[in-house]
């Protein structure tokens, strides 16, 4: 008599399991299923933008324009500072920087970041996010990576102004102080101080920004960081980030 | 600005809602099951299904690819059961209402499925990755590969893992055997 194959036969029970239970979907999950998008609007997801929703040939090609046109203007820099280190030197120092208190922000001396062509993921700037949040910021974002290979760091401060820096010389902005009030309540409103946002990583792929973002509200501070795609992260983490695109005025 | 940026968008916004859910009708029987399985308890399943229902709503215009909604769903079942079977930590709660549901007649389907055959309760004792794989091989029926691409993995790394679990599986039961003889 041929002995039963012990693997068989354990995998043949545990199917004969899972054979016996096929329960329908209890009706109130349906029901929740049909309630959920008047119940959680959609996030900022529906005012983001668009590349999101191409087509991954699109995407690509969107992700080569996008380097083509860093890559000009670098080029363009470039020349330029070239022709102006010939000339007298008297107006070399940019408009944009010369008075600014940027300028001497915790944004500038950080070290280059992707160089290379294509999305390298340019390390995050924990240390210059640590010390604009030292320094007075209620909100502090870092993105960066993705198809546009960004390098982004933000920065608002209690009496409504911002900081942006996009890969070039940090520039001010300012909104109103209750603006800036509104998006911490709505940040610690969907659960930022709580247990249940709590930062996750992965290695981020070629079309995902990697976040972090740090807010202060009251006595406490707390940084999370994610990175797009992640499905073990806290979902509301990227409520936070619609909020913060707003804010900032960019499109995520 | 912010007004005539949602006024813009607002004829469109019906449109993702009605197709994320009729995918996620389509996909939620498996996926229910699936809880079931990984969680042991009908109610517990629901809850784990709803929560990972909200996650996906949040999460869907990140989807690029609506054709893989199914596998997308699925990990993120698998992740919200994971957290919730990591949180308790082997402990299984005894639902109270347990010994009238059986005196009814009308016990948990999830239950009394695992509980027909050894090899039921002895899968929960594996670890989480553990019953994670053979829950979607043997429960949901999916080839290694679609494991692997549902738990973001290397298809070897599925096949180890099942293969431990499986090889567990034999010598626990051996072992009972054994005892049981003597």
């Amino acid at each position: 008599m041929r002995p039963v194959d012990f693997d068989e036969e354990v995998e043949r029970r545990l199917r004969a399991i899972g054979a016996a239970a096929a329960p329908p979907v209890p009706g109130t999950v349906t029901h929740y299923l049909h309630q959920l998008p008047a119940a959680y609007p959609a996030p900022a997801s529906h005012t983001k933008v668009s590349f999101r929703r191409l087509s991954f040939p699109k995407l690509a090609l969107s992700g080569l324009v996008a380097l083509a046109i860093v890559a000009g203007v670098a080029a363009g820099t470039l020349l330029t500072q070239h022709r102006q280190g010939g000339g007298s030197g008297s107006s070399a120092a940019p408009a944009t920087t010369a008075a600014s208190p940027a300028a001497t922000s915790p944004l500038t001396p950080e070290p280059p970041s992707s160089e290379t062509p294509g999305c390298t993921n340019p390390p995050m700037r924990s240390a210059a996010a640590a010390e604009l949040a030292r320094g007075g910021a209620v909100i502090v974002w870092e993105r960066n990576g993705g198809p546009d290979c960004v390098d982004e760091l933000y920065a608002a401060y209690p009496d409504g102004r911002t900081v942006s820096d996009r890969g070039g010389a940090p520039t001010n902005g300012q909104v109103t102080s209750a603006k800036v009030q509104a998006v911490i309540g709505q940040i610690a409103g969907v659960g930022f101080f709580t247990d249940l946002f709590f930062t996750t990583y992965h290695a981020p792929c070629s079309a995902c920004h990697q976040h972090s973002v740090t807010v202060t509200y009251g006595s406490q501070t707390k940084t999370v960081g994610s990175v797009e795609g992640g499905t073990d992260g806290p979902a509301e983490y990227w409520i936070v980030i619609g909020y913060l695109s707003d804010l900032f005025g960019i499109a995520s | 600005m912010e007004g005539a940026l949602r006024v813009g968008l607002a004829p469109t916004s019906d449109e993702p809602s009605a197709a994320f859910i009729r995918l996620a009708e389509s996909a939620l029987p498996g996926a229910y099951r699936l809880a079931g399985f990984l969680l042991r308890d009908s109610w517990e399943a629901q809850d784990a299904t709803q929560e990972a229902l909200l996650k996906a709503w949040l999460g869907w215009p990140r989807l690029r690819d609506r054709g893989s909604f199914g596998p997308w769903f699925d990990r993120i079942v698998v992740n919200v059961c994971k957290n919730q079977m990591r949180a308790r930590k082997g402990i299984r709660p005894l639902h109270l209402d347990e010994q009238m549901e059986n005196e009814a007649g009308t016990t948990d389907p999830f239950r009394s499925a695992l509980a027909r055959d050894e090899l039921g309760r002895l899968v929960g004792k594996l670890s989480p990755d553990q019953q994670i794989v053979v829950a979607l091989r043997f429960w949901r029926d999916l080839s290694l590969d679609e494991i692997a691409a549902r738990l973001d993995l290397p298809p070897g790394t599925v096949k180890s893992r099942l293969h431990y679990a499986v090889r567990a599986l034999r010598a626990e039961l051996d072992r009972q055997t054994k005892e049981v003889s003597r």
